[in-house]
């Protein structure tokens, strides 16, 4: 507002303008913070930054076919090792460990093209064990080709400490897509609880054999 | 807008703001004076360990247990050339396997009474091969979560050269970084803060010889036995 160049101010304001009643001014209140809780409680449903890249999971049990939209994978069978014997053209590998092998028999197929899957064991806290480095890579399904059509067979082997079994899932991921967005992945459940856990670990075998 | 005009009618407000500034900012110069002013606090000083000693890297719990010279065996090394090995005994702190080599980064220097072994001297040294060596037979190079591991550091000596008596080490530390980019949650090193130099004196260029910029959480002394004593 400017004043006239005349110098007087205008007519002086009146002494208690016009204001909206309570009853509104209250409901705009309440408007106002109804909105602020919307939009709080909206937040919920953001995922926080560390988990916006996070892969695409479809979980499932053991012996359950669990698709995906490159590949589907079931976990058919998991047993203990206590050693682990590689069988090679000149000789043989033995691997020991002072915890246990947990070893896991995947059947995989792809949907377009061939694929190498690399997996690895996630506890039921969260802890991630890649496949173990003592039994080698060319024993297990990592290096095998996972053709379009029909499914194969092959074996994960981890080296776990005992306790950390039960709960736990085999995870396995196409490794080729790492650097895009939504890598697929696939989860498959051990089925096991405690008590199986530990009486499977029990019954583990010493010299596990493969060849390599 | 108008100003205030004096004639207008309306309460005369009391000029509350500034004195309630006033008050404030004193108070805060004055809570800053009290709790020693705006000067950096001193980074802190390592901690000394000896042999046995055990460090809380973040990402890995290691204690310090052993440093031997000998002759190098079937899984490190090879028989005809003396190696200076480091036994440490490591925890993997983190979610996830890492590998064994990242004990590289743990661990800034290693120093023997003889000559400096790491960072190396010379672009020719590979640095040491790092090891985990739990059965004492087999070399691997996993560190599982949770699962205290022997690893094995192992450094070649000059043919010749002057067995050291004792090695002194300084440890890293890491801190898990959300990433700014990402919000990605990664295990990142404890960085020294940049010391502000003397007016006038030259930046020193950034060579291959000055150390990273880690900040040294501990400085291990090792005495070194010879193996098979």
């Amino acid at each position: 507002m400017i004043d006239p160049p005349s110098g007087r101010p205008a007519a002086p304001a009146p002494v208690s303008p016009r204001r909206a009643p309570a009853w509104r001014r209250l409901l705009h209140v309440a408007v106002g913070l109804a909105l602020i809780g919307g939009a709080g409680y909206a937040h919920e449903f953001v995922l926080p930054p560390d988990r916006l890249d996070d892969p695409l999971t479809a979980t499932g049990g053991p012996r359950e076919e669990i698709r995906m939209d490159t590949f589907s994978a079931r976990l058919e069978e998991v047993r203990f090792a206590r050693s682990v014997r590689v069988k090679k053209e000149f000789g043989t590998d033995e691997a020991t460990t002072r915890q246990i092998f947990l070893v896991a028999k995947v059947g995989a197929t792809s949907v377009r093209k061939p694929l190498k899957l690399s997996a690895f064991l996630l506890t039921a806290d969260g802890l991630r064990f890649d496949p173990t480095d003592r039994v080698d890579a060319g024993a297990t399904l990592a290096e095998k080709w996972v053709q379009p059509g029909w499914w194969r067979s092959g074996l994960y082997f981890f080296e776990v400490p005992p306790d950390k079994v039960a709960g736990a899932r085999v995870v396995v991921t196409d490794p080729q897509v790492l650097f895009e967005d939504w890598v697929p992945e696939v989860a498959m459940d051990l089925g096991l609880d405690e008590a199986g856990a530990r009486r499977m670990i029990s019954e583990a075998e010493d010299g596990y054999e493969v060849t390599g | 807008m108008t100003s205030a005009d004096p004639g207008a009618t309306g309460p005369r407000r009391r000029p509350v703001l500034v004195p309630v500034l006033a008050v404030l900012v004193a108070a805060a110069v004055g809570l800053t004076t009290a709790f020693g002013g705006l000067e950096e606090s001193p980074e802190p000083e390592p901690v000394r360990l000896g042999k046995g000693g055990e460090l809380d890297q973040g990402r890995m719990r290691t204690v310090f247990q052993d440093a031997e010279v000998g002759a190098g065996q079937e899984h490190v090394g090879v028989p005809d050339k003396r190696y200076l090995r480091i036994v440490l005994k490591v925890t993997n702190q983190s979610d996830r396997t890492i590998s064994a080599q990242t004990m590289d980064n743990a661990l800034i220097t290693v120093r023997t009474d003889v000559r400096r072994l790491k960072p190396p001297a010379g672009s020719d040294d590979l640095g040491p091969r790092i090891v985990t060596l739990d059965d004492g037979t087999h070399p691997y190079g996993q560190l599982h979560p949770g699962v205290p591991t022997t690893v094995v550091m192992a450094f070649e000596l000059a043919q010749g050269e002057r067995a050291p008596k004792s090695v002194r080490i300084e440890a890293a530390t890491f801190v898990l970084t959300e990433s700014f980019m990402s919000g990605d949650l990664n295990w990142l090193p404890v960085l020294k803060r940049e010391k502000a130099l003397p007016d006038g004196e030259p930046t020193p260029a950034p060579s291959k010889a000055t150390r990273p910029p880690q900040l040294v959480a501990a400085e291990v002394d090792l005495p070194v036995r010879v193996a098979g004593s």
